[in-house]
């Protein structure tokens, strides 16, 4: 009995079931120009994706509380900077270094749940103010050119393939994914978290700490932010400025293809993945197009547009 | 509590700012003989002018309740047409530059109104795609303004001049419509309770579409006097403004859950903002502290204006 209804919970949603078939659209498009399917094509392409996945995730997971976060480009760009200035290219620096730039991070993600919870500052004002901060904090304390780089033993997180058969960043991206999934639809605090997010009135007066949970969720994406960051560093393999800066529109758009709802109350970890491969794919697909740079802003916008239009499309005729 | 919309109490809303900028101006003042020199005064209202007149339009954005965070790429997109084509068409360059501002509105206004999607994010999804324009027609800074326009417009950096005359032109109209006009008064109730002004027969669409159309149009003109004065055109130079319009307006006590503010707050929010960058730069505090600085403010006055108001937004 039990069991059948943890299973239920798996069950995937009709949104993140509609942004894995526009995936498999995608994919198939992507293989027929490709001349031929290629598993290991494919699993190159989710590799390289694995740092805007993680970063989704954590979006995600803020607009499941009915917030956004407006810094998690800044403080992937941050992680890099830290990362790389305290790795200085010496893999005896690895836990210094990786330790320091996720509770940097975590510093990040409590600064915004206090500013949008305790000081009632609305979470995408109080964000975007925070990220004009930090990206001021780092070029301060770097002068503006930054020093260091993550040693190539390091790098293997991206670069590496387990058994030669799936690449190590994104079975990082998936069991970050998985431990999310069953913190929010598997354990008690999961579910108060939803609650809050669905209904922050009805949650308080369940006697649930929302404003608590809400700095948790915050926290939580500054530090799967910090995580894109890392991962994000091992590809590029050095320290600088703004490197991580697109994640903010590109995770709100991926997020929002992948079924998230502004309104809160919504998780699908399934979509937010589909959502990150989707606009990975469209983007690539803009570089093999040989577009300028520019095309992806334009891009983006018009992707969250169409898929917010669809959304409320949808929810109109259901109503 | 006063009642939101009425116009005598909101003129006390900007006296925070009011009172911030003349204690920053003292403080300059007594620190700095230069402060309040003709030149230094001149070139302060040349940098109030940008910021005051797009954080109007972001004001009547507040105003109805919405926001709008892409008045920094309309601007950035403004100086860039008028980097591109001001060369070939001469002023004609500059009525195509506020078509392409109110195009930008239009653009917001049929998200927020025919696909129904909350303003926060449909201006924000703009303001990529707008970007990405600008930067299709500018990939990095350049081009050129022809320098007549500088010395039409700023000549030698006055005090009384053409800037200091549109700021007041702007904020009397302002002023006017929200005191005085029926529209100006749909605004603020829009702001104050949406159905409830629904059901008093506001046109909202209307309304909406109106707002969006004003922020689009002032930040195009507050594009204008960025290029003009910067003599060229920049993809990126507007992004710090969407913040800094939103910060003048929160300092000049406007709302952010909408029906609440007035527009001469706003006006000492702007003044408030420059002026304390000015102290910076006569402190000369580098230009990053600068900046961090501004977004400890930023949260420090929103800190002050939100307290005892829970609506969340997003």
């Amino acid at each position: 009995m039990t069991v059948a209804i943890y299973l239920d919970r798996l069950r995937p949603a009709g949104a993140s079931l509609r942004a894995m078939a526009l995936l498999l659209l995608l994919l198939a498009a992507f293989f027929i120009s490709a001349r031929g399917f290629s598993s290991i094509l494919l699993l190159d392409n989710i590799r390289q994706a694995a740092p805007l996945g993680v970063v989704v995730a954590g979006q995600a997971l803020v607009l499941m509380m009915g917030r956004l976060d407006l810094s998690v480009g800044a403080t992937a760009s941050m992680a890099n900077i830290v990362l790389c200035s305290i790795f200085n290219s010496d893999m005896a620096n690895l836990v210094p270094a990786v330790t320091a730039t996720l509770a940097a991070g975590a510093l990040v993600g409590l600064a915004n749940g206090i500013m949008s919870t305790k000081l009632r500052i609305p979470a995408f004002l109080a964000t975007l103010a925070s990220s004009l901060i930090i990206a001021g904090l780092v070029v301060f304390f770097t002068n503006g050119s930054p020093r260091g780089a993550v040693p190539p033993a390091f790098r293997v997180i991206t670069e590496g393939w387990l058994f030669g058969v799936a690449p190590y960043s994104a079975l990082i991206w998936l069991v970050l994914l998985v431990a999310l999934l069953l913190l929010v639809h598997f354990t008690m605090l999961g579910r108060k978290m939803i609650l809050s997010g669905a209904n922050v009135v009805a949650a308080r007066h369940s006697g649930i700490p929302s404003d608590g949970l809400i700095i948790l969720s915050f926290v939580l994406c500054s530090v799967l932010a910090s995580i894109g960051g890392i991962l994000l560093s091992a590809i590029t393999g050095m320290a600088s400025i703004g490197v991580g800066n697109n994640f903010t529109l590109d995770s709100i758009a991926a997020a929002v293809i992948g079924g998230a709802l502004f309104a809160g109350g919504v998780f699908l970890p399934l979509g937010a993945m589909a959502g990150a491969l989707i606009l990975f794919f469209v983007q690539s697909l803009l570089y093999v197009l040989a577009l300028p740079p520019a095309a992806k802003f334009i891009v983006q916008g018009l992707i969250i547009i169409l898929a917010l239009a669809l959304a409320n499309l949808k929810q109109e005729r259901s109503q | 509590m006063q009642p939101r919309g009425s116009v005598r109490p909101n003129l006390m809303l900007g006296l925070p700012a009011l009172l911030l900028a003349l204690a920053i101006g003292a403080i300059a003042t007594t620190w700095s003989g230069d402060f309040i020199s003709a030149g230094n005064l001149g070139n302060l209202v040349n940098r109030v002018l940008p910021l005051a007149i797009a954080a109007l339009g972001e004001a009547v954005v507040l105003f109805a309740g919405r926001i709008d965070l892409s008045v920094g790429s309309v601007i950035s997109l403004s100086t860039a047409i008028l980097g591109v084509t001001s060369a070939q068409l001469g002023w004609l360059s500059i009525p195509l530059v506020i078509l392409a501002g109110l195009a930008c509105g239009a653009f917001n206004a049929a998200g927020v109104i025919l696909l129904r999607i909350n303003p926060l994010i449909m201006t924000l999804a703009t303001s990529a795609v707008v970007k990405g324009i600008a930067l299709l027609l500018l990939p990095s800074p350049g081009g050129e303004v022809d320098y007549g326009f500088y010395d039409a417009f700023y000549g030698q950096d006055q005090f009384f001049g053409w800037p200091l005359l549109l700021i007041a032109c702007a904020f009397a109209a302002a002023f006017a419509i929200f005191g005085f006009t029926h529209f100006g008064r749909s605004i603020y109730a829009l702001g104050s309770d949406g159905r409830a002004a629904f059901a008093n027969g506001v046109n909202v669409p209307g309304i909406d579409l109106s707002v969006f159309l004003i922020s689009g149009g002032l930040a195009a003109v507050a594009g204008l006097a960025v290029g003009i004065k910067i003599l060229s055109g920049d993809p990126l130079i507007g992004d710090s403004f969407t913040l800094d319009a939103i910060a003048a307006a929160v300092l000049g006590g406007v709302a952010l859950q909408g029906g609440r503010g007035s527009v001469f707050g706003v006006l000492a929010g702007a003044i408030a903002l420059v002026l304390i960058g000015n102290a910076f730069n006569l402190l000369e505090l580098n230009t990053n502290l600068q900046q961090i600085a501004k977004g400890l403010i930023f949260v420090a006055a929103l800190m002050l204006f939100m307290r005892g108001r829970s609506r969340s937004l997003a």
